[in-house]
Parts: C-alpha cells; sequence; structure tokens
C-alpha cells in the first residue's frame, strides 16, 4: 500500500546540485512565466465578502468541467497548469454527475457562515430547570443517543467518500468536509446533551444500527448520498423539527432549531445531486430506487423500535402527535424525490404499509 | 407611536432591526430567502439576503416565494403578543412550533426546495419576528 | 460492500404487533432500564463552555478508556448499553487506543471549534485593491498560493481516509479529524481566493510535491501517515506559513498567514502528542516509523523544487534583482534550516529522540555545510 519513490532522494547528488545551484543564487525562474488564466475577482456583494461562486469564473467555473475527467489525478487544483509527471492519487469518484450539485458551493457558504459551537452556543445553564418530568428526560436521553450514532456514521459516510472524490470536485470535497465537521457537531451536542446534569446515555439501538450500516455500506456515493442526504436527513430534520416543538427549556429549542437547520443542508445537497445525476445518466434511476428501497425498508424497522418510538411517544404525550411525525415525515421525503428525480416512490416504498400499520 | 400589526410598517420596522442589530444577525449566518407571511388574506413579501431582511412590501407573487407561512390574524396576533410581552417567542409561540403540527401556521411553498429554506435559516427568520419586541405594536 | 439488516420489515409480524401494542398503550420501556451510569455532569468553567474534559467521567470518559475496548463495533455511543450479539458491524480497522489517540485531543477538538474562521468573510478581500503591488511579486506569491491550494487538501484527504476506519468508541479522536478536515478545505479555499483574486492566476503545479502528498496518501498505517503529515509536512507547513506572514506583500496576505498558522499549529500539535502516545503505549513500533520516515524525509527532500524556492526567494528579497535574490537566499535558507531544526525539537517532544540521527536530512545538511549547532544529539 505504502508509495515507495523511484529514488532514495536524499542520496541523490541532482538534488544536491539543484541545491547548490539555488543556494549561489543561479535561480530559473521560467517558472514565472507559466501563468494560468489572469483573473481579479472580488466579492460580489461586499457584505458577504468573497465566495465560491464570485470565483468560479472563466476556466475556474466548473462548468467548464467535463462530465468525465481524464486529465488530472493528482490534487493539482482546477485551473492550474499541468506539467508532466503528475501522479494519481487514485480517485474514484472521476464523473461530475457522480457528486456533482451547482448548489453544493452556495451550501458550502452557508454552512461555514451558520455555524455554532455547542459548548459555548447551546445556553445548557437552561436545563438546571428544564421544565419537563423525569419520565420526559429519560426520553429524551434516549432519543439524544439515537442522533449521536446518526451523527456518527454521518460523519463517517462523508468522510468515506470525501477522499475518494476528484479535486476537480472541489467545492464537493469542501462541502463533505462541512458535512463531516456538522455530523460531528451533532453526535457532540447531542451526548452532551444526553450528559448534561444528571445525565446518563441509554441504550444502543439495534435497528437503527441496521439502517446506518446500510447508509455506509452503499456500493456506490450516489447510493450513499440518497440515502443519507435525502432518507436520513429527512427524519433527522423533522426529529429536531418535533424537539424544538415539543421543548420546554431553551437548551432543547437551540438544539432543535439548530439541528433542523443543518440537517436541511444535507437535504438540500441530496436533491440538488440526484436531480443533477439522473438528468445526466436517467439509467441511474433504477438502482437508486433499489437502494432506497432497501435503505427505507431498514429505516421502517428503527422507526418501529422501542429505543425511538417509544420515547418520542412519551416526549410527544401520546400517540397521535407521534402518528402525525411520521405521516408528515413521508409526505414531505416523497416530495423530496419527486423533486430530485426520482418520481413517486409512493407504490413501491415500504412506507405507506408501514403508516397502514401504524393507524389500522 | 404605535405600530399597527399586521401592516407594512410592521414589517418595515423589523426590517430596521435586522440593520440595528446587525452583530446578531451576522452570527446567525447568511439568510438567503424571499419569502410570504400570509395573515388572513393579507399576504407580505420579506426578502432577506447575506444577512439582513433588505425588502419589505405589500403583496407578492405566492407562485415565486420560497415558502409562506399562512395563518389566520388571531393566530399572528397570539405570536405577535407572546413575542412583545415575553421579549421572544415562548416555547408555544415560536415559528416551527406553531407551523409543526395541525393547521396553526401552515408553510405553503411550490417546491419542495423552497420549503426547506424555511428550515435551512429558522433561527434567522425566528430572530426577526422577535425584534417584534423592541416596538410598540398595536394590535389589529 | 451492501448491507440491509436481517429483517425484511414489510412482511415481519412482529412489528405489526408492536405497532398494535402501542396504539393500546402497552409500551416496552426495555430502554428505561438501560442500567447505564448516571453521573453529574456540569461545566467546570463557565466561559470555556460545556466541553469534552466537562463529560469525561466514568465509563462516558475517555481517561478510562481501554486500549481495546472490545466490544462495540458499530454505532453505539460511548458509555451506551448496548447488546454485542445485535449491533450492526461497522467493520473499524483501528480498534486501539494506540491506533490513533493522542493526549490533549479533547482539548484541541474544543479549540478547534471554538476557532472556525471563515476565509469568505474574516479576510478584508477589498482591501487588496489599496496596495500597491509589483508584477513580479504578485507572480511569485501566486506560485506561492498555488502551492498551498495544491498541498493543503492532503490533509483533509488522508483524515478522511482513515476516520470511517475508526473504532466510534474514539469519538473525540474523530471529531478532531473532522475539524482538521474543515481547517484544511478552509486553507485550500483562502489560497486559491487569494490567487484569483491578485491578477494573477493559477500557476504550475509541483510534480515533487505531489509525490511528497501522494506517499502520505499511500501510508501503511495512520501513525505512519500521521507522523508524515502532522509532524513533517504541516511542520514544515507551519514553518513557512510564520515565514510567509513575514514575506507577505500586502497586510490582507499577513491576515491570511496569522489565520492559517494557528490551525496548522493545532494540526502539528496532534501529530505531535498521538506519535508522544504512540512512544509511550506503544514502543514496540518504533521501527516501524523510523521506516515510514526514512521514505517520507527521502520524498520531502524531493520536494526541494525550483518553482516553490525560488518564488519564497524572490518575496523574502523582494524581487529579481541579484542583490534582492542573494538577501532572499539567506532568508529562505534560514528558514529551511529553521523546518529541520523544528522537526528534530517535535521529535524529542514526543520522545522519539533517535529518528535524529537516523533522519535523512542529517546527512543531507552535513553535506550542504550548513552550521551543525541545531543538529540533534547522538541517540544514548
Amino acid at each position: 500500500m505504502s508509495y515507495i519513490a523511484p529514488k532514495d532522494y536524499s542520496q541523490d547528488p541532482e538534488i544536491v546540485a539543484k541545491i547548490m545551484r539555488t543556494i549561489s543564487g543561479q535561480l530559473d525562474l521560467s517558472w514565472m512565466k507559466k501563468i494560468g488564466e489572469r483573473a481579479s475577482f472580488r466579492p460580489s456583494q461586499p457584505a458577504r465578502g468573497l465566495t465560491l461562486d464570485d470565483i468560479n469564473h472563466g476556466a475556474y467555473s466548473p462548468d467548464r468541467l467535463p462530465e468525465v475527467v481524464r486529465q488530472n489525478f493528482s490534487m493539482a487544483p482546477r485551473g492550474a497548469i499541468l506539467p508532466e509527471g503528475l501522479p494519481s492519487l487514485g480517485y474514484r469518484l472521476n464523473r461530475k454527475s457522480d457528486v456533482w450539485a451547482d448548489v453544493a458551493p452556495q451550501l458550502f457558504e452557508e454552512g461555514k457562515s451558520r455555524r455554532w459551537a455547542p459548548a459555548h452556543d447551546v445556553p445548557w445553564t437552561a436545563l438546571a430547570e428544564p421544565g419537563h418530568s423525569e419520565e420526559v428526560a429519560h426520553a429524551l436521553r434516549q432519543l439524544s443517543t439515537n442522533l449521536i450514532s446518526i451523527g456518527l456514521v454521518a460523519c463517517d459516510t462523508a468522510a468515506l467518500w470525501e477522499w475518494r472524490t476528484n479535486q476537480e470536485f472541489h467545492e464537493i470535497k469542501y462541502l463533505m468536509c462541512v458535512q463531516m465537521y456538522d455530523a460531528a457537531r451533532i453526535a457532540e451536542a447531542f451526548r452532551k446533551r444526553s450528559l448534561a446534569g444528571d445525565g446518563q446515555l441509554g441504550v444502543d439501538c439495534p435497528e437503527l444500527g441496521d439502517f446506518l450500516k446500510a447508509i455506509f455500506a452503499s456500493d456506490t456515493y450516489p447510493e450513499a448520498s440518497a440515502s443519507m442526504n435525502l432518507l436520513l436527513f429527512s427524519w433527522v430534520q423533522a426529529l429536531s423539527r418535533h424537539l424544538e416543538f415539543t421543548a420546554t427549556n431553551a437548551a432543547d429549542a437551540f438544539l432543535g432549531t439548530r439541528l433542523a437547520q443543518d440537517a436541511t443542508r444535507f437535504i438540500a445537497y441530496g436533491v440538488d445531486h440526484i436531480r443533477n445525476l439522473l438528468h445526466a445518466r436517467p439509467v441511474e434511476a433504477q438502482r437508486l430506487d433499489d437502494h432506497l428501497d432497501l435503505c427505507e425498508n431498514a429505516l421502517v424497522g428503527a422507526l418501529g423500535a422501542p429505543e425511538l418510538i417509544e420515547p418520542l411517544l412519551i416526549l410527544s404525550g401520546g400517540f397521535e402527535p407521534v402518528a402525525g411525525l411520521y405521516e408528515r415525515t413521508v409526505n414531505e421525503y416523497f416530495a423530496r424525490c419527486s423533486a430530485a428525480g426520482l418520481g413517486d416512490r409512493r407504490s413501491r416504498s415500504p412506507f405507506p404499509d408501514f403508516l397502514r400499520m401504524l393507524r389500522s | 407611536m404605535a405600530i399597527r400589526f399586521p401592516s407594512v410598517e410592521f414589517f418595515q420596522a423589523l426590517q430596521q432591526r435586522t440593520k440595528d442589530e446587525k452583530a446578531r444577525f451576522e452570527k446567525l449566518g447568511y439568510c438567503d430567502t424571499t419569502f410570504g407571511v400570509r395573515i388572513g388574506k393579507d399576504l407580505f413579501t420579506i426578502a432577506f439576503e447575506v444577512y439582513e431582511c433588505v425588502h419589505v412590501h405589500e403583496g407578492g407573487d405566492p407562485e415565486r416565494l420560497d415558502f409562506v407561512l399562512t395563518g389566520p390574524p388571531a393566530v399572528w396576533n397570539e405570536m405577535i403578543a407572546a413575542i412583545v410581552k415575553g421579549k421572544g417567542a415562548d416555547g408555544l409561540h415560536t415559528l416551527n412550533t406553531l407551523s409543526h403540527v395541525g393547521d396553526v401556521l401552515r408553510v405553503e411553498s411550490v417546491d419542495a426546495e423552497g420549503n426547506d429554506k424555511f428550515y435551512r435559516y429558522m433561527a434567522s427568520l425566528q430572530e426577526f419576528f422577535d425584534q417584534a419586541q423592541h416596538l410598540d405594536v398595536k394590535l389589529s | 460492500m451492501s448491507y440491509y439488516g436481517p429483517t425484511d420489515w414489510r412482511s415481519n409480524s412482529d412489528l405489526a404487533l408492536r405497532m398494535r401494542d402501542i396504539r393500546k398503550g402497552n409500551l416496552d420501556l426495555g430502554w428505561l432500564k438501560a442500567g447505564t451510569e448516571k453521573l453529574k455532569f456540569s461545566q467546570e468553567n463557565p466561559k470555556r463552555g460545556f466541553t469534552y474534559l466537562d463529560v469525561n467521567k466514568g465509563s462516558y470518559g475517555y481517561d478510562e478508556l481501554a486500549e481495546i475496548p472490545r466490544g462495540p463495533r458499530g454505532a453505539a455511543p460511548r458509555g451506551a448499553a448496548y447488546d454485542p450479539d445485535h449491533q450492526a458491524d461497522l467493520e473499524p480497522e483501528l480498534n486501539r487506543k494506540s491506533d490513533v489517540w493522542a493526549y490533549k485531543v479533547a482539548s484541541f477538538t474544543e479549540e478547534a471549534v471554538s476557532r472556525q474562521w471563515d476565509a469568505t468573510t474574516d479576510i478584508p478581500w477589498n482591501d487588496l485593491d489599496k496596495y500597491e503591488r509589483s508584477e513580479e511579486l504578485e507572480v511569485a506569491f501566486a506560485q506561492l498560493c498555488t502551492f498551498f491550494t495544491e498541498v493543503e487538501m492532503i490533509a483533509t484527504d488522508l483524515p478522511a481516509k482513515w476516520l470511517w476506519r475508526m473504532n466510534n468508541q474514539f469519538h473525540e479522536v474523530k471529531h478532531f479529524i473532522a475539524t482538521q478536515a474543515m481547517d484544511e478545505a478552509r486553507h485550500a479555499e483562502v489560497f486559491r481566493k487569494r490567487v484569483l483574486a491578485g491578477g494573477v492566476g493559477l500557476m504550475e503545479a509541483l510534480p515533487q510535491a505531489e509525490h511528497s502528498l501522494k506517499a502520505i496518501l499511500d501510508g501503511d498505517t495512520y501513525s505512519d501517515a500521521s507522523a508524515f503529515m502532522h509532524l513533517l509536512a504541516e511542520g514544515n507547513v507551519l514553518t513557512m506559513f510564520r515565514f510567509s506572514e513575514l514575506i507577505s506583500p500586502t497586510p490582507v496576505d499577513k491576515r491570511i498567514f496569522q489565520l492559517v498558522m494557528q490551525d496548522e499549529a493545532r494540526h502539528v500539535s496532534y501529530g505531535l502528542q498521538h506519535l508522544k502516545w504512540t512512544m509511550d503505549h506503544t514502543p514496540e513500533r518504533k521501527e516501524q516509523l523510523h521506516s515510514a520516515l526514512d521514505e517520507a524525509e527521502s520524498v520531502t527532500i524531493n520536494q526541494f523544487d525550483a518553482a516553490l524556492t525560488e518564488c519564497m526567494i524572490v518575496l523574502a528579497g523582494k524581487g529579481t534583482k541579484p542583490d534582492q535574490i542573494a538577501e532572499g537566499v539567506k532568508i529562505v535558507g534560514d528558514m529551511q534550516v529553521k523546518q529541520m531544526h523544528e522537526y528534530f525539537h517535535r521529535l524529542r517532544r514526543a520522545g522519539f529522540e533517535d529518528r535524529i540521527p537516523r533522519s535523512k536530512f542529517t546527512p543531507m545538511l552535513n553535506d550542504l555545510g550548513i552550521a551543525p549547532g541545531f543538529i540533534g544529539r547522538p541517540a544514548g
């Protein structure tokens, strides 16, 4: 696995000779003439700063990217002059439609701009008088435990594909870094939530673990994106809205709102990515549908697991709010799938049957 | 002088608050959405760009808005009253709470992505409405 | 690779029965009897907020985390109750604490989260127009920024490559790595923005640097790759950032380097502390690390690339006239000696002092007649 260089450069007289020439002031300076397309970009909106959209013009624009990258498998930045001898770093995602979403640069900028730090931005002292019963406190700790698992695996999944993505798609790589960061923050925030005060963690939910592994073990990046960004984070967003809705103190309200905003960025990328992919390669729809069929099946197990549904019931004060939450979320998810170009998934998804099971 | 709610003057006053409380809105980050607030039959269009509210007007085309928060006047009045009294929305009167269950406030949109902008920028939108605590508001 | 779980829930009668029970109000509630440790957690320092250090207690903490946390291999958070026979195995490859751990890693993580900055808004880009910059210096600066935007992403790709292979029981380390990925994406971003704001544009990529990046990425183990990347490569880059702040053409550029160097220093510190942990807890890995650093140092020597060194000389000397070049050579030479010195210093602090006499840099510096004063003391 390790890369062994073609020479032991410490023994290479050429290197020493090069160094001696430079030390003596004999500079080559031919590099000064190797300039790519000239650029002098400035912020188009001063208050916003210099964004990726501001610098994505001309030779530096992602619009110039071909669908299939053939010329660069190194870390040479897009738009740089590519000399001979650049090695391949082994990137596996080399088709634009495998990863691209036009909204990615904007989401990257927004992810940075709307950052928050759990340690000091969450009003933790509000938990001193939480405003809810001990039973609800247990329920929140269990839900927090589930959210920690989600954060951990979402971070793993983003990382798993980031390092395989060609550097020509650097906006996507940057966004994946934001996803890693945001997901790690979910795990951090909800670990702290579960432990704050008289704290303890709950029980690992095996069905949730199966569902998360289904995402993590996706065979392709588009499958991982659809199952994580579209499916998983539709539910995370819904859960976070519900957390805010049921919150009885400022800390939980804060966590619910921030989680909702972060989760929605995952969704926004997922919708645009899949839509872009299916526009370029409609043939991929079948594969994605098959994968989602199976991931949704795994998620049904988690949604019905005692470790997930029961704390929701306690938090919500009964069955109706939770059934309503599930129904609304399924509808919103299907709307997103449709927006992503997957059409109406209702007839093949296991969700409608599950909702009927819930009600009948 | 008291500002009537709902009115375009009310939303213009909130717009000014996003400039007056620049640091607060900047800390929350970019907010880029043009949305509607429908109070009964009255529709107001509110545009946010970068960190602040840049434009408010009465009316608008819902098809061209990211989303429209729709509700009866009584609900909106109750929300604003709670914000003024509590110096910010309490748990029962946040935008998310009121739109989460039932048809108290509805989030209407032409497409799923527009709808999702409500959640992406919710903290900023809540802060926007919470600024009503600094106004002398007269409810209709 | 794909996995979909052991149960087809579409046709699972247990699920149907459970939903029926739930509608009747008969809940399982087994999760309420988790049996996990209940402890009091609070903010030791409210100014710092509620940190990982505050939750470092009992079975939730990292101090008591075993070298091999047997059992959990899935998404179960550390300290949660779990059933080892019913956890979806995420098949982590790094399951020993010494594979990944570093002293003070929780502090580094909290610091990283606290000190995030934004390349879009924290650099006064419009101020570039206030400062006169010669074409010569701007070209040299563009070459330097091209190099930085090229290499910074290795410190995203390499951590990302290993993060998902780490057992989730080491979440503080995984979180640190996520912050490093974010930091380095920001570095690649800021240097790309700077080079495209300066009136020149991206220059030529550097094959010698790329071969180093490949060697980092292809490291046999996380510790090998970390020693190369965090300690050696990022250590060198940190010195270059400090140097670049000094020779920056404008105050805007100084600001860039002030911000990137704080992140880089944190990454180097993690690498040093990981190496120290390794030396303290698994000294048997020394030979492997020596072997990895033999190759790493060799590849690093090959990074003495005309374009990179020369652009720094032009910037340091403020031009290409002979006297300016002479001045630039002196300054850059001092910087490169400092890079070695600081690398050796870190090796000492990590308890890996016997690397110094074995280092590939040592004979090379002797051959170049560079003053030996900084060279490490012989082992033993």
